[in-house]
C-alpha cells in the first residue's frame, strides 16, 4: 500500500476499500484509536463514510458473555432484531422500519442474502468469528448494491494478528454451551488465521402458557418448552500475503446447524418433528495493489453456496440449494482533496427449490461512482455515490449524497439522503407452495431515505443524536387470496421516522467505569392501503428501544449490567393487537485468574428477574432467567486487558 | 456554527414532521368518502356524491336519492327509510358486509367489518360476523334509523396468534343468546356474551387440528378438527351465567365456598366450558384420503331424529397436493349417543360433489354445497354442485345433485325459500330455487386492491 493511501487513514477512503480492504487486513482496519493513560481504548463510530449513520459494535466490548450475532446487532440504535424464540432460534434485524428483506447482511463484504427472500437468519453467524458488527441505517444501495432499504449489517470476522491464539468454553442452564478457539500465524509478509466455534443448546426452559388466551384474566399454566434444541458450529480460514505488486488476501468459511422448530406455543404437537438444517459454505479472494500515483487497484472474486433443509408440518418439506457468486473489480483515484472510486460487478444467483416450478438463475451486474470531497480546508467533506445495477430483469438507480462538517471543538453535523430499491425475491416471484402464491409480475420495491445527526467525539466517549426519515414504497406485501391463500402484490407504501441516540464512554476513573447506551424513537405509518390501514404503524415496529449499559473494570475483574426494554409492538397492521411492553435485566462479572497466558471467568445471568411471561414479538416465549459460566484464555493480541 | 446548528435542527424537524403521502385504496367500483370505502350507487349518506345525503325517508338508488319504497327491491322492503336486504354476503378480500335482496342487487351501502369477514350468526335482529383475519366479532344492524357496523376497537376481540402467522376465525354460531366462535389460531372455543365479551374459552386440540365448523345442541358444542380428523365434543351447559375468572378473587388459603372453587390459585367460579372428548371421523375418508371435517349442522328440532351433520373434505393430504381422494363425503352423528350413526356413519355424496364446504337445512332436505378449485393445476373447478339429501325417511338420502360450472358454491343460507350461496373462487352469489333447481348469480363482492374475491359468508337478514 502506497504511503499516500495510509496517510489518509480508513476515514477518508471510500467504503469498497474499506470492505474490500480492511477487514481483512491488519492495522488498516483498526477503527480510531485513542492512547489514554490507562488503556486502549476504541470508540464506537463510523467506518469509512463519515456521512452516514453508522454504528461499530465491538466484539470484544462484550468478551465471555453469551452474546450471539444479533444480540451484539441489538446494542446498535436504529435496529430492531426479531427473534423467534430466542436460544438458537431464527433471528432477523429489521433497521429504520423497513423489513428483514430491507436490510443487507454481509460477512466481511460478503452478501449472505438469499435469492429465495426472508431476510439473514443471524443464529447462522458463528459468534466466535466476529471482530465488530457494523451497522449502517439509511439507504444504503448507492454503496452496497440494492436491497439495502433500511440498511446494511456488515460482520467484520476476527482481526489477524500473527502469533495470537484464544480459547472459550462456556455452559449453563438450559444444557447450553459453546466453545470456540482461534489461533494466528505468520509474519510481516504474510499471515493465517483459522477460527472455529461450536454452540449448542437443550432449548428447553419453563414459561408460562396462557391456554385461555382471549379469557382475560385466566390462569398462566406452567409449561416447559419443548423440541426447541439446536446446535451449530463453523470453521474461518483466512490470509493474507503481500505480493510484489500488492497485496492478496483469502478467505473461506464452512458454517453447518441443526435446529429443532417448536412452534408457536399454541400450535404444539407431542409428535412435533419439524426441524431445519442449513449449511453454507464461502470463500472470497481479493488482490489490491497499485497502478499509478494515487491510484489503486482491487480485484475480487467471491462465492457461496447455501443448503437448507426444511420440515414444517403441514407443509411439504423444502429443500434448498443456492449458488451465488460474483467478480469484482474497483479503482480508487486519489487527487488533491478528491477521492473517486468507480468499479464494475458481475455475478449470479442460481437457486434450486421445491415450489419454484424448477431451478431458477438471474445474472446481477452493477456499475458505480463514488466521490469523496474534501472542503473548507478539510473541515467538511461531500460524499455523492451513484449505482446503476441490473439484477435479472429488473434495473434500477441507487444514489447517495452525503456530507459532513466539523462545527467546534469536538462538535460535528453530518447528513445524507439516498434512493435504492430492492428486486423482487425467488420467492416473491415463483413460490407456489402451502398458502402462498406467487406474482411474476411484481415490481422493485423502492426507499427513499434522509437524515442528520449531531455528534460529539472526543476522549471522553462519543455522544451523537439524529433524526431520520425513509420512505418505503411499491412495497410487497401478502394478500389474502381465495381458498385461504395468499398473494404477494406491491400494494403496500410505508413511512417511518425517528431519532436515534447513541452514547459510549471510554473507561472513567481508577474504577473504569463505562457507559454505554442506545435509544430509538421510531414512528411508522402505513401510508397506503384500506382505510382502516392507512395511518396505523406498521406490526412489529415499537415506538421505542432502550439498550443501556453500566459497567466497572478496575484491572483485575469486571462488573456489568444491562437494561433492555421495548415498548409495546403492533401484531397487525390495523393496530388492533399487540404484544405488551417488555423489559428484561442482565448482569454478570468476571474475574481475571492468570496474567499469562491472560485468563478470565465470566459469569452472566439473564433475564435476573426470572419473568417466564416475555415474549418475542411473535408470541413465542422466551426463556427465564439463565446463567452461563465461560472461561478464555487468549495469548498475544487478545490479551490486552481482557476488554476493551 | 449557530447557523449549521440550526439548519440541522430546522431539518430534523421537518423529517419527523412526516405523514405525507397517503393514499386509501378501495376496491373496484368505490370511493373514499371521509376516510372510508363506499359505493356512491346505494350510499344513503353519499348517494352519487360524497356527502351528498339523501333526506329522510328516502333511499339511494343508482345514485339518485329515491322514495324508499320505490327504491328498495327486496322481499322485505322498506322500514324507516331504509331498504332492508334479504341476505347479508361476507365480502373476505373488501373487509364487509353487503346487503342483497332476492333478486342479487346490492342494498345499500357496504357495511366495513375487519379483515376477512367469513361467518355469520344472530342473535334477535342483530347480526354478528367473524372476522377471519383479525380475529374480531363485529355487529351488524342493518335497519333504521341507518345501518352500521363495529370494526377495529370497537368490535369484539378475540385473541389472535399473529405472532405465529395464523390468525383465524373459523365459524360463528348463536345458541341460547350467546356467541360460540371456533378461534382455529389458538385451537379454541371462545364463548362470547354479546353484552359482557369473552366468558369462557375452552382448548379443544392441539397442533393443528384447526378448529372450523361449530353446531350447539342440548348443551353441548361440537367442534369440526379440520386437520385433526375429528369432532370435538364441549360441554357448554354450564355457559349461561358463566363469569370469567377473577384475578381480584380471595387466594385460596381456606378452603372455598361452593360454587367456588380454587382456580389459579383464587377462590372462584370454576370455568364454565370442558372438553368431553373427541369423535374420530378419520376413517370415514376415502382409501388414501383424510376426512378433513368442515361445516357442521344440528338437526335437533325433533322433527326428526336428532343428527349432527358433518361436511368432509376429503382430500389428499399425504402429498401436500389437497386434491379430492374421492367424492364428496357427510359424517351422521347420533346426538343421543353422541357417536358416529351405527347405521350409516358416512354418506357419499355422490359423483358430482368434490371438496364439499357447506350445509344447510330447508323443510326436510339438507342441502349441501360442493366445488373444488385446483390452485395448483389446471385451475379449473370441479364437482361443483348442490346436493340435497332428503331426512324424512329414517336413514338419509343423497338426491341427485344440481351441478353448476364456473364457480365453486361454499357458504349457504336459504332465505324466503330460496338458496344463496357465495362463490369461494370469486365475488360471486349464488341462487338456488330449491324446487325449479334454477340458477342464477350476480356479482356482489368487487375484487381487492390485489384483483381477488371471494364471498365467504351468507346470511338471512335478521
Amino acid at each position: 500500500m502506497s504511503s499516500r493511501f495510509r496517510a489518509l487513514g480508513p476515514a477518508h477512503l471510500p467504503w469498497l476499500i474499506l470492505t474490500l480492504l480492511a477487514p481483512r487486513a491488519g492495522r488498516p482496519e483498526e477503527p480510531p484509536v485513542f492512547d489514554l493513560p490507562e488503556q486502549v481504548v476504541r470508540l464506537p463510530r463510523a467506518a469509512g463514510d463519515e456521512t452516514g449513520a453508522a454504528t461499530v459494535v465491538e466484539a470484544d466490548r462484550f468478551a465471555g458473555e453469551p452474546k450471539d450475532v444479533a444480540a451484539l446487532v441489538a446494542t446498535a440504535p436504529g435496529v430492531a432484531v426479531q427473534e423467534y424464540g430466542g436460544l438458537g432460534q431464527l433471528a432477523t434485524v429489521s433497521i429504520r422500519g423497513a423489513s428483514a428483506d430491507g436490510v443487507k447482511v454481509l460477512l466481511d463484504g460478503l452478501p449472505l442474502g438469499s435469492a429465495a427472500g426472508g431476510g439473514v437468519d443471524l443464529s447462522t453467524i458463528p459468534r466466535a468469528w466476529v471482530e465488530r458488527i457494523e451497522v449502517l441505517r439509511g439507504a444504503e444501495g448507492a454503496r452496497f448494491g440494492q436491497g439495502a432499504l433500511g440498511g446494511v449489517v456488515n460482520v467484520v470476522t476476527r482481526r489477524l494478528e500473527p502469533g495470537s491464539w484464544s480459547a472459550r468454553l462456556a455452559a449453563g442452564s438450559f444444557e447450553t454451551g459453546s466453545a470456540a478457539a482461534d489461533v494466528a500465524a505468520g509474519g510481516e509478509r504474510w499471515g493465517a488465521l483459522l477460527a472455529a466455534g461450536a454452540d449448542g443448546t437443550s432449548g428447553r426452559f419453563p414459561y408460562r402458557f396462557d391456554d385461555r388466551p382471549s379469557l382475560p384474566g385466566s390462569p398462566l399454566e406452567p409449561r416447559l418448552r419443548a423440541h426447541a434444541a439446536s446446535a451449530s458450529g463453523g470453521l474461518l480460514a483466512k490470509g493474507f500475503a503481500r505480493l510484489a505488486p500488492g497485496r492478496l488476501d483469502l478467505l473461506a468459511q464452512v458454517s453447518a446447524g441443526d435446529r429443532q422448530l417448536p412452534g408457536s406455543p399454541y400450535l404444539q404437537r407431542p409428535d412435533n418433528d419439524d426441524r431445519m438444517r442449513e449449511s453454507r459454505a464461502a470463500a472470497s479472494a481479493r488482490m489490491v495493489f497499485p497502478v499509478a500515483s494515487g491510484v489503486l487497484l482491487a480485484a475480487e472474486a467471491l462465492g457461496r453456496a447455501d443448503r437448507l433443509d426444511l420440515r414444517l408440518a403441514p407443509l411439504a418439506p423444502v429443500s434448498q440449494r443456492e449458488l451465488a457468486g460474483a467478480a469484482r473489480v474497483a479503482t480508487t483515484w486519489v487527487a488533491g482533496p478528491s477521492l473517486l472510486e468507480a468499479g464494475l460487478s458481475a455475478g449470479g444467483d442460481r437457486l434450486a427449490a421445491g415450489g419454484l416450478g424448477g431451478t431458477r438463475s438471474r445474472t446481477e451486474l452493477a456499475a458505480w461512482l463514488a466521490e469523496e470531497l474534501t472542503v473548507a480546508g478539510g473541515r467538511a467533506r461531500l460524499a455523492p455515490a451513484l449505482r446503476a445495477e441490473r439484477v435479472g430483469s429488473f434495473g434500477g438507480l441507487s444514489g447517495k449524497l452525503g456530507a459532513a462538517a466539523r462545527l467546534w471543538g469536538p462538535l460535528s453535523a453530518r447528513a445524507s439522503a439516498g434512493r435504492t430499491f430492492r428486486a423482487p425475491s425467488f420467492g416473491e416471484l415463483y413460490l407456489e407452495q402451502g398458502p402462498l402464491e406467487p406474482n411474476p409480475a411484481l415490481r422493485p420495491e423502492v426507499g427513499y431515505a434522509a437524515d442528520a445527526a449531531l455528534v460529539a467525539e472526543g476522549r471522553p466517549g462519543l455522544a451523537s443524536l439524529g433524526a431520520f426519515a425513509a420512505l418505503y414504497d411499491d412495497l410487497i406485501v401478502y394478500l389474502p387470496a381465495s381458498f385461504g391463500r395468499v398473494r404477494p402484490f406491491n400494494a403496500a407504501r410505508a413511512g417511518a421516522r425517528g431519532l436515534e441516540v447513541e452514547l459510549a464512554s471510554a473507561p472513567l476513573g481508577p474504577l473504569g467505569v463505562g457507559l454505554q447506551g442506545s435509544y430509538t424513537w421510531l414512528v411508522t405509518e402505513s401510508l397506503r392501503g384500506p382505510p382502516d390501514v392507512v395511518g396505523r404503524e406498521l406490526p412489529h415496529r415499537a415506538r421505542h428501544r432502550v439498550y443501556a449499559r453500566a459497567s466497572v473494570a478496575p484491572g483485575a475483574f469486571e462488573l456489568h449490567a444491562e437494561l433492555h426494554a421495548v415498548a409495546r409492538q403492533w401484531l397487525d397492521d390495523r393496530n388492533l393487537s399487540a404484544v405488551p411492553a417488555a423489559r428484561a435485566v442482565h448482569a454478570g462479572g468476571s474475574v481475571r485468574l492468570w496474567r499469562r497466558p491472560e485468563a478470565w471467568l465470566h459469569l452472566d445471568v439473564k433475564n435476573l428477574g426470572d419473568d417466564r411471561t416475555l415474549q418475542d414479538g411473535f408470541g413465542n416465549p422466551l426463556p427465564g432467567r439463565m446463567a452461563m459460566v465461560a472461561v478464555r484464555v487468549a495469548s498475544g493480541a487478545h490479551d490486552e486487558g481482557g476488554r476493551r | 456554527m449557530r447557523r449549521t446548528t440550526a439548519a440541522v435542527v430546522a431539518a430534523a424537524a421537518a423529517v419527523l414532521a412526516g405523514g405525507c403521502g397517503r393514499e386509501v385504496v378501495c376496491p373496484a367500483g368505490e370511493v373514499a368518502c371521509a376516510g372510508a370505502c363506499t359505493t356512491l350507487a346505494g350510499d344513503a349518506r353519499n348517494c352519487g356524491d360524497c356527502g351528498r345525503a339523501c333526506p329522510a325517508g328516502e333511499a339511494c338508488a343508482a345514485g339518485t336519492c329515491t322514495a324508499c319504497a320505490a327504491a328498495c327491491g327486496s322481499a322485505r322492503g322498506c322500514s324507516g327509510g331504509v331498504c332492508l336486504p334479504d341476505v347479508a354476503v361476507a365480502c373476505f378480500n373488501t373487509g364487509d358486509v353487503r346487503g342483497v335482496d332476492r333478486d342479487l342487487a346490492q342494498v345499500g351501502a357496504p357495511l366495513p367489518t375487519d379483515e376477512g369477514p367469513i361467518a355469520f350468526a344472530g342473535i334477535g335482529s342483530r347480526l354478528w360476523v367473524a372476522n377471519s383475519l383479525s380475529n374480531t366479532l363485529s355487529e351488524l344492524h342493518l335497519g333504521p334509523p341507518a345501518p352500521w357496523s363495529t370494526r377495529g376497537a370497537a368490535a369484539l376481540h378475540l385473541f389472535a396468534n399473529l405472532g405465529a402467522g395464523f390468525d383465524d376465525l373459523e365459524d360463528l354460531v348463536a345458541d341460547g343468546g350467546l356467541l360460540y366462535a371456533s378461534n382455529a389460531a389458538v385451537n379454541t372455543l371462545v364463548v362470547v356474551d354479546p353484552a359482557a365479551g369473552v366468558i369462557d374459552e375452552v382448548p379443544v386440540g392441539s397442533g393443528f387440528d384447526f378448529p372450523q365448523g361449530l353446531a350447539v345442541a342440548g348443551g353441548r358444542a361440537f367442534v369440526a378438527l379440520n386437520g385433526g380428523n375429528a369432532l370435538a365434543v364441549v360441554d357448554v351447559s354450564r355457559e349461561a351465567g358463566c363469569q370469567p375468572p377473577d384475578p381480584a378473587a380471595p387466594a385460596c388459603d381456606a378452603s372455598c365456598v361452593a360454587p367456588r372453587t380454587c382456580v389459579a390459585g383464587r377462590c372462584q367460579r370454576a370455568l364454565c366450558g370442558q372438553l368431553l372428548g373427541r369423535i374420530d371421523v378419520a376413517a370415514l375418508a376415502s382409501p388414501g384420503g383424510s376426512a378433513l371435517p368442515a361445516r357442521l349442522l344440528a338437526d335437533a328440532s325433533g322433527a326428526r331424529p336428532p343428527r349432527l351433520f358433518a361436511v368432509l373434505n376429503n382430500l389428499v393430504t399425504s402429498d401436500f397436493s389437497y386434491r379430492p381422494a374421492g367424492n364428496g363425503r357427510l359424517a351422521v352423528v347420533d346426538l343421543d349417543s353422541g357417536a358416529l350413526d351405527a347405521a350409516a356413519p358416512v354418506l357419499d355424496l355422490g359423483a358430482d360433489c368434490q371438496n364439499p364446504a357447506d350445509l344447510a337445512l330447508l323443510g326436510q332436505t339438507l342441502w349441501v354445497t360442493c366445488g373444488y378449485y385446483d390452485f395448483f393445476g389446471t385451475r379449473a373447478i370441479t364437482g361443483a354442485a348442490f346436493v340435497p339429501v332428503d331426512l324424512s325417511g329414517p336413514a338419509p338420502t343423497v338426491g341427485a345433485a344440481v351441478p353448476v360450472t364456473g364457480v365453486a358454491p361454499g357458504s349457504l343460507a336459504f332465505c324466503g325459500g330460496q338458496g344463496f350461496a357465495g362463490d369461494r373462487a370469486s365475488g360471486k352469489l349464488l341462487r338456488l330455487d330449491p324446487t325449479t333447481h334454477e340458477l342464477a348469480a350476480a356479482a356482489i363482492c368487487p375484487p381487492s386492491a390485489g384483483g381477488l374475491a371471494q364471498v365467504a359468508g351468507v346470511a338471512c337478514a335478521p
